[in-house]
């Protein structure tokens, strides 16, 4: 005998349901076309290049749950309740193609394999559900800001399974299916049910049944008007997703003069793309609890600004100072931390900087300490103020070459405003400039002429600073004809590496780390005595989150015979030092100091040496040691600095 | 005049930017021009400022901006056209190289007298010079009543008068000052930053460029006064205590009262505090209560 069962089962008037879908889709349909309109409010942005990049990327986000699995519990819950959900609803394509289209495909062997997938597929989704709430209501994990809204999602599908297996419970009970052991949670509801007569269990059959259309057909007409529309934008949100360098900026045409604005002021100079951003947030708050400025009391939260953005997508007028406020604005240190958790890939950090161009370039309106900073800049090339004749002071007695018409050196050595500058990082130039030599590497410098890159000038919304800095550089640079550059400044490079080619710069850029990594690994240069003791190493979020460069510095701690004592939060989950971003430059009035923060937890390892591999990180760490008072106990070095003290054999260190 | 307004002139000079010493070319013999790094006098900066933010709270009010600098220096004053100045009069002449503080003012008075002017705003000072004269002489020469080195400047109690404030020691003096007049400028708010758009306007704006006939001369103005030699002072010794910067800020004050530190060999200078100095340090320290000593229990000193 065939394998089959019939659909509709102890159900009159069937026909309600086609009725009831129509409402479903008409509320899903204007849900949908009114966010839509919402959207199409945006500029134009093109992201849908490179179509079959896009998809790959995308399966592997949405199907494979890439980074929602970066944390271990929800990740699972979500795969389970995901991965639940779309087999279920293939379930009911099934049963649709045989009602409505009348394929026989709920028979024989396949309809014996759907029963228990589809048994399974509910239990995953119940079990997922049940982590969700426990998470939600019992634990109340960090993160989570419990709204109606979630409490119904979650009471909807959670009533939707557990209705389908009563249903299917019942429906065994009564007509005793000689199929029922396919499905092992009816069959084991259908035995509870044995003792009650056959009448009542037709009956409570009926309501069941129809209530379980219902809620399912309510939950996709409350899709859209929910978090769950995230169903539909998270997955095309991945494909939207910038391929551009992690750590570049999207550039801005300062010379159109038909543009009569820039930055965003009014919700209309959002693009499309960061407005669908909104929509396929769900407030997980990934973005929150790893953002620095947020952590550290500031009135900055990415989920919120988002969260905001959504909430007031149909206003008109200005975005700074109505809809965010305008400290949050001024409050990020671009370290990416957010971005690099969202798990939909909400862009967080260009919107903030468009949001300062804005206020930059149309109203110039910033935090007052930056008017001097800025001014500086653009008279003196570097943001310290100090003459830019004193730019090389640092090499004086140091033999460094001076790029010059002659051929051009291997490496241009792009010593960067912190290391030219400041007295604490003109150590690490000295420090870079002795590794260098004694690794037999021909560089240069480009001297008094070389002039800041421009990243805080960027990431502060300053674009014409930052442009005019661009082509004085390039203009310097290929007149050089120099292509291969290295620097100790992860802000250097990664303005250089992926920011430069906005404007016909071609540059091979490289890290002092990793350039330190392969010489050890060649043999270049030799360690002549190792160091000892352990070390933390912070990583600086420009060449990690923004770059993908971890191991390096490792590698390079490994070769010393250092011991490495990882900090609460290494790798992308890097705590950021609280002076990118341009936030070097700014006063910190509101909250607790980044700076310190993180020195807390540096001084958690109990490491005597703290490794930096950037000019801020390491000023920052200096300061917060400075402030714990602990400059006497645990010292503040560069990675250079430790190479360079192996490397010339003076002996052990603690 | 009331009701157009208050008419202001701010005298701007571009000067070498001092952070960045002169290159002289050797083979010409000669100032390196690229070495010279023109920058907006900061004092004058300053009177910019304040002009401005009289020009947005009395209205119709309009800030003319009047220099007497070659064109080299045109790239920096549109600065003042883009953080708002209405109008930028550059008057130039070949002939007025050589010209001193006086000769200058009366060509700035010059400049001024050919438009509608109430009030005269200028830095109290030049940052290449600092003689200090130029505003004083151009308002001896309009005959303007003159209020040296303010701190503010805000409209007065009625249209005719503006109100003006500067510290002497000890004291805030509050002026009332009939108009016409010129006040020179000693400190204030800094110059505001331009919006880019309002940059970009002012790339557009043409200057006007006056030379001395467009002012009714023929000739320069004499200059009585001739700077016969320039001798850049002998470097100073650091004293600045070099090491130590890693030292918790109790323990390097400890050291540096001590007598001072041995700082690295290259900055070979340790001053050393005498005992005198020493105190004045302590008492000012209590003084600023950078420290707070620790209650003594009992009655014991």
């Amino acid at each position: 005998m065939n394998a089959t069962r019939e659909i509709f089962w102890n159900i009159n008037g069937h026909g309600i349901i086609y009725f009831l879908f129509i409402l479903a889709t008409i509320a899903f349909g204007y849900g949908i076309f009114r966010r839509y309109y919402l959207w199409r409010r945006g500029r134009s942005a093109n992201r849908n290049d490179q179509k079959w990049v896009r998809i790959k990327l995308a399966v592997g986000l949405v199907l494979g749950h890439e980074r929602i699995l970066r944390k271990r519990q929800e990740g699972i819950m979500h795969l389970l309740i995901f991965w639940g959900v779309v087999t279920l609803f293939a379930g009911t394509i099934m049963v649709a193609l045989q009602a409505d289209l009348g394929l026989k495909v709920m028979e024989g062997r396949f309809y014996l394999c759907l029963k228990p997938t589809l048994d399974m597929a509910g239990l995953a989704t119940l079990v997922g559900l049940l982590i969700a709430i426990s998470r939600r209501y019992l634990k109340r994990a960090e993160g989570l800001d419990n709204q109606s809204t979630d409490g119904i999602v979650l009471a909807l599908l959670a009533g939707i399974i557990v209705s389908g297996f009563i249903v299917e419970g019942l429906r065994i009970a009564s007509t005793h299916d000689q199929w029922g052991t396919w499905s092992p949670i009816g069959v084991t509801l259908a035995g509870a049910l044995g003792s009650v007569d056959r009448e009542n269990l037709v009956a409570a059959h009926k309501i069941l049944w129809w209530t379980h259309a219902a809620l399912a057909l309510g939950f996709i007409g409350y899709i859209p008007h929910s978090k769950l529309i995230h169903i539909i934008t998270a997955p095309l949100n991945t494909y939207f997703r910038s391929l551009d360098a992690k750590g570049a900026i999207p550039a801005l045409d300062l010379e159109d003069d038909a543009v009569k604005s820039f930055g965003i002021n009014s919700l209309e100079d959002f693009t499309w793309k960061d407005l669908f951003d909104a929509d396929a947030c769900v407030r997980c708050g990934r973005c929150e609890i790893h953002c620095p400025a947020h952590l550290a009391a500031k009135p900055l939260s990415p989920k919120k600004l988002i969260q905001d953005l959504r909430t007031h997508m149909a206003d008109e007028g200005h975005v700074v100072g109505t809809i965010v406020e305008e400290e949050a604005v001024w409050a990020c240190t671009t370290c990416g931390a957010c971005m690099e958790q969202c798990p939909v890939l909400v862009e967080h950090i260009p919107k903030i900087v468009e949001m300062r161009r804005g206020q930059v370039l149309m109203k110039s309106n910033f935090p007052s300490e930056l008017n001097l900073i800025f001014r500086n800049a653009e008279s003196n090339g570097n943001p310290y103020g100090l003459g830019q004749a004193k730019r090389s002071e640092w090499a004086n007695g140091l033999e460094v070459e001076i790029v010059s018409e002659g051929p051009a050196p291997e490496y241009l050595y792009w010593v960067g405003c912190a290391g030219s500058f400041d007295d604490r990082n003109r150590r690490v130039s000295a420090a870079m400039a002795g590794i260098l030599k004694l690794a037999g590497i021909h560089f240069a410098i480009l001297g008094n002429r070389e002039t800041c890159c421009g990243d805080f000038a960027r990431r502060l919304g300053n674009e014409y600073l930052f442009q005019s800095m661009v082509r004085e550089n390039l203009e310097i640079l290929n007149g050089y004809g120099i292509t291969k550059l290295v620097t100790q400044c992860p802000h250097c490079f990664n303005t250089l590496r992926n920011e430069y080619p906005q404007y016909g710069g071609n540059l091979e850029v490289i890290h002092h780390t990793e350039l330190i990594a392969q010489l050890l690994k060649s043999g270049n240069l030799k360690i002549k005595s190792k160091l000892g003791g352990t070390v933390t190493y912070q990583d600086p979020c420009y060449i990690g989150r923004h770059n993908d460069i971890y191991e390096a510095p490792r590698d390079i701690i490994e070769a010393l015979g250092v011991e490495l004592a990882e900090m609460r939060g290494s790798h992308n989950e890097s705590f950021c030092c609280g002076a990118g971003g341009g936030r070097m430059w700014m006063e910190e009035h509101t909250g607790e100091r980044i700076n310190v923060k993180r020195t807390e937890d540096a001084l958690c390892t109990n490491s005597q040496t703290i490794a930096a591999a950037c000019p801020y990180c390491l000023t920052m760490l200096e300061d917060g040691i400075k402030f714990k008072d602990m400059n006497n106990k645990v010292r503040t070095v560069d990675l250079a600095e430790l190479v360079i003290e192996a490397v010339r054999g003076k002996g052990d260190f603690r | 005049m009331n009701e157009t307004g208050l008419n202001i002139a701010v005298l701007v000079a571009p000067v070498h930017d001092c952070r960045n010493p002169v290159l002289i070319d050797p083979v010409r013999k000669q100032v390196d021009p690229s070495s010279l790094h023109w920058i907006l006098n900061p004092p004058d900066t300053i009177a910019l400022e304040q002009a401005l933010r009289l020009r947005d709270r009395i209205p119709r009010s309009g800030v003319r901006v009047v220099s007497v600098a070659p064109p080299s220096t045109e790239r920096v004053l549109r600065e003042c056209l883009a953080v708002g100045a209405d109008e930028l009069a550059r008057l130039w002449d070949e002939r007025i190289e050589e010209a001193d503080t006086h000769s200058i003012a009366a060509l700035l008075a010059a400049v001024i007298r050919s438009g509608p002017v109430d009030l005269v705003l200028a830095g109290w000072r030049s940052a290449d010079m600092e003689h200090a004269q130029t505003g004083s002489i151009v308002a001896e020469l309009l005959g303007f009543p003159q209020i040296t080195c303010a701190r503010s400047v805000e409209p007065g109690r009625d249209p005719a008068h503006i109100r003006v404030e500067k510290r002497i020691p000890g004291c805030l003096l509050a002026m009332s000052c009939a108009l016409p007049a010129l006040v020179t400028v000693e400190k204030g708010p800094p110059l505001r930053y331009p919006r880019y758009s309002d940059r970009r306007n002012a790339w557009r704006t043409p200057i006007r460029g006056l030379d001395l006939r467009a002012i009714g001369l023929t000739e320069a103005p004499q200059s009585r006064l001739r700077v016969e030699r320039m001798t850049p002072p002998k470097p100073r010794r650091r004293s600045a205590i070099g090491d130590g910067a890693n030292m918790p800020v109790a323990a390097r004050l400890q050291r540096i009262m001590a007598g001072g530190a041995q700082a690295k060999k290259e900055t070979n200078v340790h001053r050393c505090p005498d005992r005198s100095s020493t105190l004045k340090v302590i008492e000012h320290i209590l003084k600023e209560r950078l420290v707070v000593l620790p209650e003594k229990s009992g009655n014991g000193r």
